[in-house]
């Protein structure tokens, strides 16, 4: 089964990732969910800038680094404290290359503007996807 | 003619203070107190504070010359002169009256006063002052002394101005802190003399000497064994003092039997003791421990037993001081408070007490204020380097610098930086003993020798660059431009550890702003379980329901910017954290600038936060700047238990999403100790 994460509209209109698998997806949906909301444009004015010394970037739950081989390091920062003394757990770092990310920001921007109930995020290796979950009738 | 005006004009002083004072008195009087009899005390309360026949009578104006503190030049110093003597004849003495005219608080305390609780104070008050001045003046060759008396003037000073109020409440607080302090001061300077004096003449001691030698251990040694065996004995706990018996098989019968005299009386003497009287205890217990640790290192050195110096307090028996019950407690706290830190650590106490009295409120005896206070500093001061050593290291490994460096023990741990690249020193900038060799004529200073003092490379890299010296100046402008690849990375490091990071390091001035506010949520979480801040939802794991409930303050009020080492650079580059700048203190020392993005329910906004000398800002979502810390803490608590998702994360952290009664949406994260590393307002699900 591929990884993934569905991101469902809940009450009024805010999104939750509802279901996922495994947690790295968990937190590549909450990135959206939590971080993201409308504010596309800073996020992606920043993975344009990869390859600046510079690149690095946070929200209130999430944060953005710079790996080697090209990769953007996400990891949970609300409990960054908790690793002072060791290393985050792999499987709570997703690594994902910086041109898939844009990628999905921009579909986010799309599904987002038109408010869908359910979106899928998907990972297949280093390839992402996201895309509506239509209703099954 | 001119003597004849003066008298004129201090009579007509003089009684126009009585007439302000019985105006005053008449006016409470006919108020809350119907009670006759209670009104002719008062009254003579009164009159022994304020005599006003004495005023009425003292026409003449002229001082008596045994009088030290009395003024004879022009009219201002005859109204002093005048308020001296009331003071005096009111019960103040010479020294404490010469005290309030050092601090010009003469007229301060010269004032109305009525109502049995405001006189009561005033007496109480005019007794410490006496006191204080006393000790002044008794110990004015002791820089304790004068410091201490310095600390417990102010306070009475506010006890005073709030008495003159009538917030007779408050005043007692405030006195009760002069108090304290004074008989910390007390202990110090008594005990620190007797030492002092010991030490001068190693005979006082010949006696402890005498048993040392026939031990054949250091003083440091026997000074522990001294403090166990005391206890032991002070217990009647013979399995330990038969243990010790065993480790030093011989001559201790004595030791045991005086120390354990004196140990006995130590309890005795404490659980007689008032909370003054055991401030003075544990002032002579610091200045004890001052004695033991220097005093001690001397004697060893004197007396070439090998130079052991003081184990730590670790090493004492828990079991000893555990059997002692509270009392043991605080035993063991007192003695941990003089042993391990001395008199910087009880200063430092002091001095945050003095810039935050509320913690007097809820930590009592001050020697708990002191812990608390320290704690609360130390624990940014620990967090910060840990943060910086953490960071450092890290990144030097990522750099591939050689293994040994990393492992060297932290005073030999010292780094140049030479075109970016991190090198060893070379050998021989330490002399044998330690000390800094001195390398005048050479044109490259090592930086160990510019701060004049062995640092450990985060110590050199922190003060380097923090700009506070003129010697680090020199350092920043001399390896400044190797440390940073760009102009702007300078302006970022000068600018980050200049005024924020490690000037936080000795003083966190953002943390003093919030140190009472921090003093309230402990006082609100009080031992509370993570289990009850979720209203015992089943969702919290059984392993972690039992967990006190701490919070990541820091992660909270302060941005903590990421300093990367990249390229042989040091880069600052994000920050995390930072989600209420309370009286946009930070804001307001130019820390930070606002972007504001979006406002919200309660005052709250979403921002981007521009950190002073970064180069791109970040999105924060932030408190109302008019909330608390303690606010901020119910309001997580509140949306916790309400929530809508609780994700356990695979390390058993915890990320809740939840919603206040008012609606406000607030995320929170518990690390799996039971840390709240952090609390927002989630913007993207308000309303």
């Amino acid at each position: 089964m591929k990884e993934y994460a569905k991101i469902i509209k809940k009450d009024w209109g805010y999104y939750s990732a509802a279901e996922y698998n495994p947690w790295i997806m968990y937190l590549l949906g909450n990135f959206f969910v939590t971080d993201v909301g409308d504010s596309i444009k800073y996020w992606i004015d920043n993975l344009n800038e990869f390859d600046d010394i510079y690149f690095g970037a946070s929200g209130n739950w999430s944060s953005l680094e710079k790996e080697e081989n090209g990769y953007v390091k996400m990891i949970d920062t609300t409990t960054w404290r908790t690793y002072e003394d060791r290393p985050v757990p792999e499987e709570m770092i997703l690594l994902i290359k910086p041109a898939e990310l844009i990628k999905l920001l921009y579909k986010w921007e799309e599904l987002y503007a038109k408010k869908v109930p359910e979106i899928m995020i998907t990972k297949d290796g280093d390839s992402f996807e996201m895309f509506e979950v239509k209703p099954q009738i | 003619m001119r003597f004849l005006a003066l008298n004129l004009t201090i009579w007509i002083l003089a009684n126009l203070q009585i007439l302000d004072a019985q105006q005053f008195v008449h006016f409470n009087y006919q108020g809350p107190s119907s009670n006759q009899n209670r009104s002719r005390e008062m009254d003579v309360i009164r009159a022994q504070i304020i005599p006003n026949h004495v005023l009425k009578n003292s026409t003449s104006g002229q001082s008596k010359k045994a009088n030290s503190v009395n003024i004879t030049n022009g009219p201002d110093n005859k109204i002093q002169n005048q308020q001296i003597k009331q003071l005096k004849q009111t019960g103040f003495s010479e020294h404490a009256t010469q005290l309030l005219h050092e601090h010009k608080a003469l007229e301060q305390f010269n004032y109305g006063i009525s109502g049995h609780l405001q006189v009561t104070r005033y007496q109480q008050i005019k007794e410490h002052l006496n006191d204080l001045a006393n000790f002044r003046n008794l110990e004015q060759s002791s820089d304790v002394a004068q410091i201490v008396s310095q600390e417990s003037f102010d306070y009475t000073l506010v006890a005073n101005n709030a008495n003159r109020e009538n917030l007779t409440s408050v005043s007692e607080l405030f006195l009760n802190i002069a108090k304290n302090v004074l008989a910390l001061g007390k202990g110090l300077v008594v005990c620190g003399v007797r030492n002092v004096a010991a030490l001068l003449d190693p005979c006082t001691y010949k006696h402890c000497l005498d048993l040392i030698g026939k031990l054949g251990v250091s003083i440091a040694d026997a000074s522990e064994h001294l403090l166990e065996l005391g206890l032991a004995t002070a217990i009647n706990n013979q399995e330990i003092v038969l243990e010790l018996k065993d480790r030093r098989e011989q001559n201790f019968n004595h030791l045991q039997n005086d120390v354990g005299q004196l140990c006995q009386h130590l309890k005795q003497t404490w659980q007689e003791s008032d909370l003054e009287q055991r401030s003075e205890i544990i002032g002579g217990l610091v200045a004890d421990g001052l004695f033991v640790i220097y005093g001690g290192k001397i004697n060893a050195s004197l007396l070439r037993t090998g130079g052991k110096v003081l184990a730590p307090l670790s090493k004492y028996k828990p079991l000893a001081l555990s059997k002692l019950g509270g009392l043991g407690r605080e035993v063991k706290q007192i003695a941990g408070l003089a042993y391990t830190k001395g008199r910087e650590y009880v200063q430092t106490g002091l001095d945050v007490i003095k810039s935050c009295p509320e913690l007097a409120k809820i930590q009592q005896p001050i020697s708990a204020t002191i812990r608390h206070c320290n704690k609360k500093i130390q624990a940014v001061n620990d967090y910060f380097q840990h943060q910086l050593q953490k960071q450092f290291y890290r990144q030097l490994q990522t750099a591939g610098v050689e293994g040994p460096i990393l492992h060297l023990p932290p005073e030999k741990q010292l780094f140049l930086l030479n075109d970016g690249e991190i090198i060893k020193p070379k050998s021989g900038l330490i002399k044998p003993n330690g000390g800094p060799l001195s390398s005048a004529g050479n044109g490259l200073m090592h930086p160990t020798e510019i701060a004049g003092q062995i640092l450990t490379e985060e110590e050199i890299f922190a003060q380097a660059i923090s700009g506070k010296t003129r010697e680090n100046r020199i350092f920043f402008d001399h390896f400044g431009n190797k440390m940073v690849d760009k102009a702007a990375c300078k302006e970022i490091c000068r600018s980050i550890m200049d005024n924020s990071i490690f000037d936080k390091t000795k003083y966190p001035a953002c943390l003093q702003n919030y140190v009472s506010q921090i003093a309230e949520v402990e006082k609100y979480l009080a031992g509370m379980t993570l289990w009850e801040f979720f209203n015992y939802a089943s969702q919290v794991p059984e392993h972690m329901r039992h967990l006190p409930v701490r919070v990541d303050y820091l992660h909270l009020i302060h941005p903590m910017p990421e300093i990367k080492f990249i390229d042989g650079k040091f880069i600052a580059k994000s920050f995390k954290g930072f989600h209420l700048d309370h009286g946009q203190f930070l804001e307001k020392a130019g820390e930070i600038t606002h972007e504001i993005i979006r406002r919200g329910p309660e005052g709250s906004f979403e921002s981007k936060i521009l950190l002073k000398g970064f180069a791109k800002p970040e999105p924060k979502s932030m408190f109302c700047p008019d909330w608390l810390p303690l606010d901020v803490i119910k309001a997580s608590r509140e949306a916790s238990a309400h929530f809508s998702e609780f994700t356990i994360n695979p390390d058993f952290s915890m990320f809740v999403k939840g919603l206040c009664e008012n609606n406000l949406p607030v995320d929170t994260a518990f690390s799996s100790n039971g840390l709240l590393t952090t609390t927002y307002i989630d913007f993207k699900r308000v309303k």
